[in-house]
């Protein structure tokens, strides 16, 4: 790996990035991004977000190669983003599902195993845990183009991971999934963060980025509003909260009375709720079992070992 | 890269199974070739019959393929760029030319295997329609001599009288009533001696009626004995002839003269001298030359494969699809072109406008040969549904030119094009 210039860490950096997308006679027609600069740390997972249109889905593009920015510089492991060897290390999820349609999930994640040379064991052990991660193994015979959505985006993870990537770019990974399959999801950034991989992913929704990121930017309208750490941009350093178990009303009124001698104010208090995540998780799991032959996706544990494990660890 | 590259072709290749365009193909193909028996009528003889199915069904079988090729490839670049399915391959540790070539294995399979599919039904029906229960000895053995062979021409020794100068056309010979004309053929070392020999003749005549025949007698002599054949007969003119000669030795030396015996309307009769009288000798089997014929064949879809997916690689599907058709197109064109000469009527415009509409034509027919592969000298019809033997350095030469030359010109281009393109701006 390559460092780039100024912080010798960075798997991403870009500086002063710009895209614009030009007509058929080449006049500018959309500013998509707007002098952004950024960079990603080895074993960060770093979260693009943004509303409709701001430009999160241009800038992972020109990340893979597949845009050329109009300025600015931009490098991947240290070189230009489309160099092909460093495409061996990357993995990427886009934005919609693009599979094969004659292909069975298995032929596809078997076609990309082949490209990274990986040999026909070390395919069928990978593709075995990959299907079982993504809860797709009684699906795996069947051609993609008869898959719902979010099936096609389970093979859609599945395909971006295969090589066990060390970089993992996620365009709005929870997508189309049902809320188990997003926990997975995040379960499984989390997990590859641990490893020391890098991943950076896009997302309007906030509540996926707030549990996995450890920095993120907020785009509108192709230009960074605002980046930093998930912690420090959330925390509200004046205030505290606790919790503890529920009192008799009595006692809660006493220590209530001690709080509001120490801090002059009124504090507030509810009982915590479950997310609703949580809570559908929970009876999603109550009535599955039951259920004889499953059609769509079945939920499963865990992450796949090969990516999970230590064995083959290999990160930055 | 060998393994990318086959796993590229096995997905192109099964893709092309399973979307059924294989399956319609195959259909197309054989409703063609196994219908056309029916619908053509020779010239009632056998071998004439013969001639008309292996041309038709041998040119529609590679017309069909040809637009089915180049259709194919246009589509197998640009519609997974539109289906984003590219999207995902260019963000894998894939060169450019890797996608190509893979691309190009995969649909040259599935070019063979169809090219080998009809050729098999063409040779089985040829077979079938001539076996031994429907044609008799004789009609099986002129065919057996005249189109089921691979015969090449051997051209005269040069000529003891010099052949008229050419004032208007080509060089002839003219003999006139009663005159006579020699020419001298040595037998090549490489005829079998038990295969026939066939005297190839053609002549025009001084008459105005095009087609009235003339008598005329051919005798032919070997350099170590007397005249060994001899016939008498009325020729028609400007028709190609074959007199079968009784079998010669190897390296022989075979003196061939015609006389002109016309009596009851005499005329001068006319030899061009390149191809007035040649000898026609055997060369291979005609199973061999059928094989050659489909290499040749193949190298022309090698050819309309790499256009297609260059164009592919370039364009969108309907663009792509147009390039390589527009492409074909001038190449036919510049074909044919190249055979007529051009003339504008000097009565529909004033005389600078024709020249300059002469001259610009003239530099567009130049162009258009210039980048335009030479497909009419490896046409496997002018060989094939005559008898004509394909040497294997043709073979050769076709694929050098057509697929190396042409197709590696092609995919060079193809790649470098592919590799600068922004594939995250198709068709948002
Ligand atoms: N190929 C293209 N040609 C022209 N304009 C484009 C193209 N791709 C994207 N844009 C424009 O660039 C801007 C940013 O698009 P982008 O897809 O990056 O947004 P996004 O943040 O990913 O939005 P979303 O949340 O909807 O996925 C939009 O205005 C879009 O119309
Ligand atoms: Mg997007």
């Amino acid at each position: 790996m390559v460092a780039s210039t100024d912080s010798p860490q960075a798997i991403i950096h870009a500086e002063a990035l710009t895209k614009i997308f030009r007509d058929f006679w080449h006049r500018p027609k959309v500013r998509a991004v707007n002098a952004i600069a950024f960079d990603v740390q080895a074993g960060e997972v770093f979260g693009l977000l943004g509303p409709n249109g701001s430009g999160k889905t241009t800038t992972l593009r020109m990340i893979l190669g597949l845009l050329a920015p109009t300025r600015g510089t931009l490098s991947v492991f240290g070189r230009s983003p489309r160099d092909v060897e460093s495409k061996a290390r990357i993995g990427y999820l886009p934005e919609e599902s693009c599979l094969y349609p004659y292909l069975t999930a298995r032929e596809t994640l078997n076609f990309y195993g082949r490209l990274f040379k990986l040999t026909r064991a070390a395919r069928r052990t990978c593709i075995d845990q990959l299907l079982e991660m993504t809860g797709l193994q009684h699906a795996q015979h069947r051609p993609v183009s008869e898959f719902s959505k979010g099936m096609a985006r389970r093979v859609g993870l599945a395909q971006a991971l295969i090589n066990d990537p060390d970089l993992i770019v996620l365009d709005e990974p929870t997508a189309g999934l049902d809320p188990i399959g997003c926990r997975q999801v995040k379960d499984l950034i989390l997990t590859l963060a641990k490893r020391g991989k890098t991943v950076i992913l896009s997302s309007h929704l906030l509540a996926d980025v707030e549990h996995v990121c450890d920095r993120v930017a907020i785009m509108g309208d192709g230009v960074i509003l605002v980046q930093g750490r998930v912690r420090d941009l959330l925390e509200q350093h004046d205030r505290c909260r606790l919790t503890f178990p529920a009192l008799a009303p009595d006692r809660l009124e006493a220590v209530l009375q001690a709080l509001r001698r120490e801090t002059g104010d009124t504090p507030a208090v509810d009982h915590p709720t479950r997310t609703l995540e949580q809570f559908f998780i929970e009876t999603i799991d109550q009535v599955r079992p039951e259920k004889a032959a499953p059609t769509g996706a079945t939920p499963a544990e865990g992450v796949a070992e090969f990516l999970a494990g230590d064995k083959k660890d290999r990160g930055p | 890269m060998l393994t990318r590259i086959i796993a590229i072709s096995g997905l192109t290749l099964r893709t092309a199974i399973r979307s059924r365009v294989f399956a319609l193909l195959i259909a197309m193909v054989v409703i063609c070739i196994a219908g056309l028996p029916l619908a053509i009528k020779g010239d009632g003889t056998a071998a004439g019959q013969a001639q008309l199915f292996m041309h038709y069904a041998f040119g529609l079988a590679v017309f069909l393929l040809s637009i089915a090729a180049a259709w194919a490839a246009a589509g197998a670049v640009s519609l997974e760029v539109s289906g984003r399915q590219m999207h995902v391959l260019v963000t894998k540790p894939v060169h450019a030319a890797e996608i190509w070539l893979g691309k190009w294995l995969g649909l040259m399979t599935i070019n063979l295997v169809m090219l080998g599919l009809a050729g098999g039904l063409m040779y089985g029906l040829l077979r079938w329609t001539t076996r031994s229960a429907v044609l008799s000895a004789g009609d099986r053995a002129s065919l057996r001599e005249e189109v089921l062979t691979a015969h090449s021409l051997v051209t005269p020794e040069p000529p003891a009288a010099k052949p008229v100068p050419p004032g208007v056309g080509r060089a002839m010979f003219v003999v006139p009533p009663a005159g006579t004309q020699s020419w001298s053929f040595r037998v090549p070392e490489r005829v079998n001696p038990g295969d026939a020999i066939f005297l190839q003749f053609q002549f025009a005549t001084s008459r105005i009626e095009r087609q009235m025949p003339v008598t005329g007698s051919w005798l032919i002599g070997a350099d170590d004995a007397q005249p060994r054949f001899s016939t008498q007969r009325s020729f028609t003119p400007n028709v190609s002839h074959a007199l079968k000669l009784p079998p010669a030795r190897p390296g022989q030396r075979l003196m061939v003269t015609y006389k002109n015996t016309e009596t009851a309307t005499p005329a001068t009769v006319l030899f061009a001298a390149d191809a007035g009288a040649r000898l026609l000798i055997r060369e291979s089997s005609f199973e061999s030359n059928f094989i050659r014929a489909l290499l040749l064949a193949l190298a022309r879809l090698a050819f309309f494969t790499a256009l297609g997916l260059t164009a592919g690689a370039l364009f969108s599907f309907p663009v792509a699809v147009f390039t390589a058709f527009a492409f074909l197109l001038i190449t036919g064109l510049s074909g044919w072109a190249g055979t007529e000469s051009m003339m504008i009527e000097g009565d529909l415009a004033p005389a600078w406008l024709a020249h300059l509409l002469d001259a610009a034509t003239r530099g567009v027919i130049h162009v258009a040969h210039g980048i335009t592969p030479p497909l009419a000298r490896f046409e496997p019809l002018n060989f094939l549904p005559v008898g004509a033997f394909i040497p294997w350095t043709l073979v050769g030469a076709a694929w050098g030119i057509l697929a190396l030359a042409y197709g590696g010109g092609l995919a060079v281009l193809g790649i470098w094009m592919f590799s600068r393109r922004e594939m995250g701006l198709a068709a948002n």
